[in-house]
């Protein structure tokens, strides 16, 4: 080829490959920060489980202060004899009644909503605005795998998740350790934070599953939230139509949303007024939605220059 | 210097679409114009070139390196993709900073490098400020500066000068050519011809996925010899000299344009341009000016494109 206009100043390059280390974590860490820059959503979804955990905690407090003979400021101060078995009989109903692995399940429950809108908002736009705005094409010119890339935007949504499933409950927890006489929760009721992670883990992996999922397939932030509601309603509706038709209840458990609520209650050893529906199918129906979502997410990833 | 790029045979097909087929060329240093219409390959070239995409036939060779998955070349090539690509919610240093750090930066590395870069595209003023405040120049600005802030020996622009104001295609047409001065080869894409025309002379035709021409303007063009060229003559008396042109061979056809003009084909440009000073002076005809208006790149292109079907 005849140069005409070329300069033919070649400049060898000279500079060190550097491939950097958890590259993964430098890209999660970016798109952690970027997604907490909308700050206004954040705090709505965060305050509601804000003051869940605070009364949640507050509750788990007054039974074991009541429980070491205590009275909490905040039901009012007691004096003479009168208020000694007024305590006592307090902190025997209060042990009878407020257990921390029911009010743990309880909490869940209440929670988890929140949790799944927090991860679903800030989660729902990870792969399908990189897509519309290709900005992938940027990361995978540098030293970025397919699977850092994965690994970054799992990361990113489950951070989000585990601010809204896990730490309001390990918050919990921490009260009700220190709250409990001679530390008798981390004793007897230990497993609870255990359960209480294990539960967390399971929420979040389920719903970052699926909202990545619905984020490879859509076009755009907005259709990746639609699909997202879309499918835990549709298949909400969908179990409960066939449980009612069949007259089975463990068909219930086609809702991943119902099957993580039973896998719940007998992970925290409710058994009853457990979910009616079968823990086996449940555990079947929560690993088949998950592994569904990574086969399509993977396909969806591979797929990723092509579409741009 | 052996070829910074090297592709043989080079395919690439999505199922049954051809994204690319049967490319064979050499890139050397310098900067190369990429040409060709909407849906002609180039994106993909580039892609492959940058090892986003694998072959499905044929191979690619940058800088010595297959680059598919090469994460060590990376380090060697920048790439400034068609797409916006940006995130509104951070500003172009964060921006920039991010990117190296996942080149392997180290975060005070990257700021610097950063920062440098985006000063070298003139964003000095504008780097603290959010990216959906930016302009589309401002933008792409800032798409350039990651492409180059690592220094890299090779850099691939998608179409760089998509959606900028005349002030920005110069810019950025400036920008190119000090990058080229300092050293930098560049391969740069666009379907604007003149745009193309501005930055160099070197150019790769694609249409259709095919690799259509590639050279110099001048060389492409001259290898048309079987197309006829145009050639446009202002003259004094334009009627006594087309009597005249008409008698060399390789003219096809000589028309009247206007009352001083004269619109030839020929087919054996070289011969017109020796004769013609000899029979401009016998026939008196006062010749005042003499172009060829399809030796420019939009002619060639129109050329290639309807001879390739």
């Amino acid at each position: 080829m005849k140069a005409v206009a070329n300069v033919e100043i070649y400049r060898p390059w000279r500079g060190t490959a550097r491939l950097g280390r958890l590259r993964w974590w430098q890209l999660a860490r970016a798109n952690i920060k970027t997604a907490g820059k909308r700050k206004l959503p954040l705090f709505l979804l965060l305050a509601p489980l804000g003051i869940a955990t605070v009364i949640f905690a507050f509750v788990v407090y007054t039974r074991f202060a009541l429980e070491a003979g205590e009275t909490p400021a905040a039901l009012g101060s007691a004096h003479g004899a009168t208020s000694a078995l007024r305590t006592t009989l307090m902190a025997g109903a209060a042990h009878q009644m407020i257990q921390v692995r029911g009010m743990m399940i309880a909490f869940n429950i209440a929670t988890n909503i929140f949790s799944l809108l927090l991860m679903a908002w800030f989660g729902s736009g990870l792969i399908a605005e990189d897509r519309r705005l290709g900005a992938h094409l940027l990361y995978f010119a540098r030293p970025i795998t397919k699977l850092d890339y994965l690994l970054a935007k799992l990361c990113t949504v489950t951070f989000y998740g585990a601010l809204g499933a896990l730490l309001p409950g390990l918050l919990i927890c921490l009260v009700a350790t220190f709250a409990s006489p001679e530390w008798s929760f981390l004793t007897d009721e230990s497993d609870v934070i255990f359960r209480t992670i294990a539960f967390g883990c399971l929420w979040t992996l389920l719903i970052s599953s699926l909202v990545l999922c619905a984020s490879s397939l859509a076009s755009r932030r907005t259709f990746a939230l639609i699909g997202v509601f879309a499918w835990i309603l549709m298949t909400g509706a969908l179990s409960g139509i066939l449980a009612q038709a069949h007259g089975n209840q463990d068909l219930r458990a086609i809702s991943p949303l119902f099957a993580s609520t039973r896998i719940g209650a007998s992970l925290f050893g409710i058994e009853d007024g457990a979910p009616p529906w079968s823990l086996s199918w449940s555990w079947i129906s929560v690993c088949a939605t998950i592994a569904i979502c990574w086969i399509v997410i993977a396909w969806r990833v591979r797929k990723l220059e092509v579409v741009a | 210097m052996s070829a910074l790029v090297e592709a043989r045979s080079l395919g690439r097909f999505y199922g049954d679409v051809v994204g690319l087929s049967d490319v064979t060329l050499e890139l050397e240093p310098g900067i190369v114009g990429l040409l060709g219409p909407n849906g002609a390959g180039k994106s993909t070239f580039l892609k492959l070139l940058v090892g986003e995409l694998a072959p499905s036939r044929g191979t690619i060779r940058v800088l010595g390196h297959e680059p598919f998955t090469n994460r060590r070349l990376f380090a060697r090539l920048g790439f400034c993709p068609q797409q916006d690509a940006l995130y509104d919610t951070m500003t172009g240093l964060e921006f920039v900073t991010f990117l190296l750090q996942l080149g392997g930066f180290s975060a005070r590395d990257a700021r610097a490098r950063a920062q440098k870069s985006l000063e070298r595209v003139d964003m000095g003023d504008a780097m603290r400020r959010k990216t959906r405040g930016y302009s589309k120049g401002m933008r792409q600005r800032t798409k350039i500066a990651q492409a180059i802030a690592h220094e890299p020996e090779l850099v691939v622009l998608d179409e760089p000068m998509g959606g900028l104001d005349p002030v920005g295609r110069r810019d950025v047409g400036a920008l190119l050519h000090e990058l080229s001065r300092a050293g930098t080869s560049i391969v740069v894409s666009s379907h604007v011809l003149h745009e193309v025309e501005m930055l160099t002379q070197e150019i790769v035709l694609l249409h259709r996925g095919r690799l259509l021409a590639q050279g110099s303007i001048s060389d492409v063009r001259a290898l048309l010899s079987s197309h006829p060229r145009k050639v446009a003559i202002h003259a004094r008396d334009p009627r006594r000299l087309a009597r005249e042109l008409i008698d060399i061979g390789g003219v096809t056809s000589v028309r009247l344009d206007g009352d001083d003009g004269l619109l030839l084909e020929t087919t054996d440009l070289e011969r017109l341009q020796s004769e013609l000073p000899r029979i401009a002076s016998v026939a008196r005809a006062g010749i005042r000016s003499l172009d060829t208006p399809d030796a420019g790149l939009e002619a060639v292109f129109d050329y290639l494109v309807e001879t390739s079907g």
